[in-house]
């Protein structure tokens, strides 16, 4: 696995959730009480995009039907989700978000949303 | 610490109390009662992704045989309890069994109000898997469905019609869909997304007779009307399911009478979801709510009390409804309000209303907004008075009209908000 950097330390500030691309991945970085937490976009129920959604003290809520992500497993703690979402390793360092990823999760083909998610 | 708990229905409530059980190191008995053969799954994809082919039943099953072995949790399927005695507390089934019961959990849910004597072969009342499947059998291009009520059911009912190829018919009573919830204002602008989509939407028509032949259905109305179908969903509501706690002595009135603790007046026995009628302290009454996040939510809080966490359920309640590729969120409660504010455009269905009292956020509405609506839960769970013009303008965040521009947080009765014990 290697890491790859996602953005400045800044653009993420605390209790936030933004959307980024690394290698084609769609990801949602979300910081909680200063640590960074990054994942896949799509809400596992619908497809929904977890960066329209908000970092809460539970986890990742998505807004489109009020699922809630435990930040390090990914599981669903808050229905109406019952697959976990994939989580993935972070790291900061000198003011700067890195991702890890493994090869074959770069080749594997990125997952296809709908476009049932809100604006 | 109870040895044994068990919930009377088996469906999102009892399965999302079973998770919490465990998750908070219960490992006394769980056991779960329901009359269905199936084990505890979601229903809200019943009037929406299932009906359109998306999901299959299996998709919507929330506590499998196998997490349910792996748990330790025991599924009594396929039989009806029928009381419980509450002196020696034990729960009594239709097949004769008893289970002694340290706690017992209410979540025997709600059922649809029906018609009298409406109930033939292409008649369909949405509320388990069986009626899903039954409706989905008859959606097929071309074909005629009649639905009773523009509520949120009927309402998505003809919306997975729709995009079917169904030729539909809506006859509402009311002014407007849903106007009960969102007011006429709002609710014209969802008949105008109902219609738009080719549904014909009859409103402030009132049903007087519906007759079934072998090869239709057709549905008279008192302004006049006469509609012919294939098919027939009367989706007029619904009422709770409060048969057995009636029998058991449980104070019942329009739902089991639970506090903000979701605790029936018997010790030791709790209500949730759409059975449970709860005092909620937000509103300063006693609010039935048939939805999925409050019957969850309501289910997290009985089971953090059995386990001797008291915790008070005040959420303000959300809920949402997917219909013609439009996520709408409602979150609150009023019936009373005296203004609605818009924030966006409605003519662009992009929008949050925000539902106010003599000034406090008590409810919001939103098309494509489901992130305001998480900041209106806010304002509405601390009875925020926001200025209306800040409410109203985009360029301010949301968020920042808690910190400031609010009165403080009094509930409407006086009393405070309670919080998690």
């Amino acid at each position: 696995m290697d890491y790859y950097r996602v953005a400045r330390s800044g653009q993420v500030p605390d209790e936030m959730v933004r959307r980024f691309f690394v290698n084609g991945i769609e990801l949602a970085v979300a910081r909680w009480d200063g640590e960074v937490h990054i994942t896949s976009n799509y809400c596992t129920h619908l497809d929904c995009l977890l960066s329209s959604g908000k970092a809460t003290e539970d986890g990742l809520l998505c807004s489109c039907h009020g699922s809630v992500f435990d930040f390090l497993s990914g599981e669903p703690i808050s229905p109406p989700a019952t697959e976990p979402i994939t989580v993935y390793p972070a790291k900061e360092e000198d003011g700067e978000i890195w991702v890890g990823m493994t090869p074959a999760e770069i080749a594997a083909t990125p997952q296809r949303r709908r476009d049932a998610e809100p604006a | 610490m109870p040895q044994t708990i068990v919930a009377v229905g088996a469906g999102q409530a009892a399965a999302v109390a079973a998770r919490t059980l465990r998750r908070r190191g219960f490992d006394g008995r769980i056991i779960l009662v329901g009359d269905e053969a199936l084990p505890p799954y979601q229903r809200p994809p019943l009037s929406k992704e299932y009906l359109t082919g998306e999901q299959e039943g299996g998709d919507l099953v929330v506590l499998g045989e196998n997490w349910c072995a792996e748990h330790d949790v025991d599924l009594r399927l396929g039989v009806a309890a029928e009381r419980i005695d509450t002196a020696a507390r034990s729960v009594h089934l239709a097949d004769g069994t008893r289970i002694r019961a340290d706690k017992v959990l209410l979540a025997t849910g709600a059922a649809p109000r029906r018609l009298p004597g409406v109930n033939g072969e292409r008649t369909v009342y949405l509320r388990n898997l069986d009626d899903a499947a039954r409706l989905r059998a008859r959606l097929r291009p071309g074909a005629k469905l009649v639905i009773i009520g523009a509520g949120f059911i009927g309402s998505e009912v003809a919306s997975a019609a729709r995009a079917q190829g169904v030729d539909v018919v809506v006859l509402e009573q009311g002014e407007t869909p849903l106007s009960r919830v969102i007011g006429s204002d709002i609710g014209a602008v969802c008949a105008r997304i109902m219609r738009d989509a080719g549904v014909k939407l009859y409103t402030g028509e009132a049903v007087t007779a519906v007759d079934e032949t072998a090869s239709g259905i057709v549905v008279r109305t008192g302004g006049g009307l006469r509609v012919e179908g294939d098919a027939l969903v009367v989706a007029v509501g619904a009422h709770p399911n409060t048969e057995l706690a009636a029998a058991s002595g449980l104070a019942v009135d329009n739902g089991v009478l639970v506090d903000e603790y979701c605790r029936t007046d018997v010790e030791g026995i709790y209500a949730v979801g759409d059975v449970a009628n709860q005092h909620h302290p937000l509103f300063g009454r006693l609010l039935r709510v048939e939805h999925f996040d409050n019957a969850s939510k309501q289910a997290m809080t009985a089971a953090k009390n059995m386990l001797g966490k008291l915790t008070a359920h005040t959420d303000p309640h959300w809920f949402w409804s997917d219909q013609f590729d439009l996520n709408l969120q409602h979150c609150g409660h009023s019936t009373d309000w005296d203004r609605i504010v818009v924030r966006g455009s409605v003519e662009d269905l992009d929008f949050t209303a925000f539902y106010l009292e003599r000034g406090v956020v008590r409810a919001a509405f939103a098309i494509e907004r489901g992130a305001e609506i998480t900041a209106a839960k806010e304002l509405v769970a601390a009875s925020a008075s926001p200025d209306p013009a800040s409410l109203s303008d985009e360029s301010v965040d949301l968020d920042s009209l808690l910190l400031n521009g609010t009165t403080q947080g009094t509930a409407i009765d006086g009393r405070e908000p309670a919080m998690e014990g």
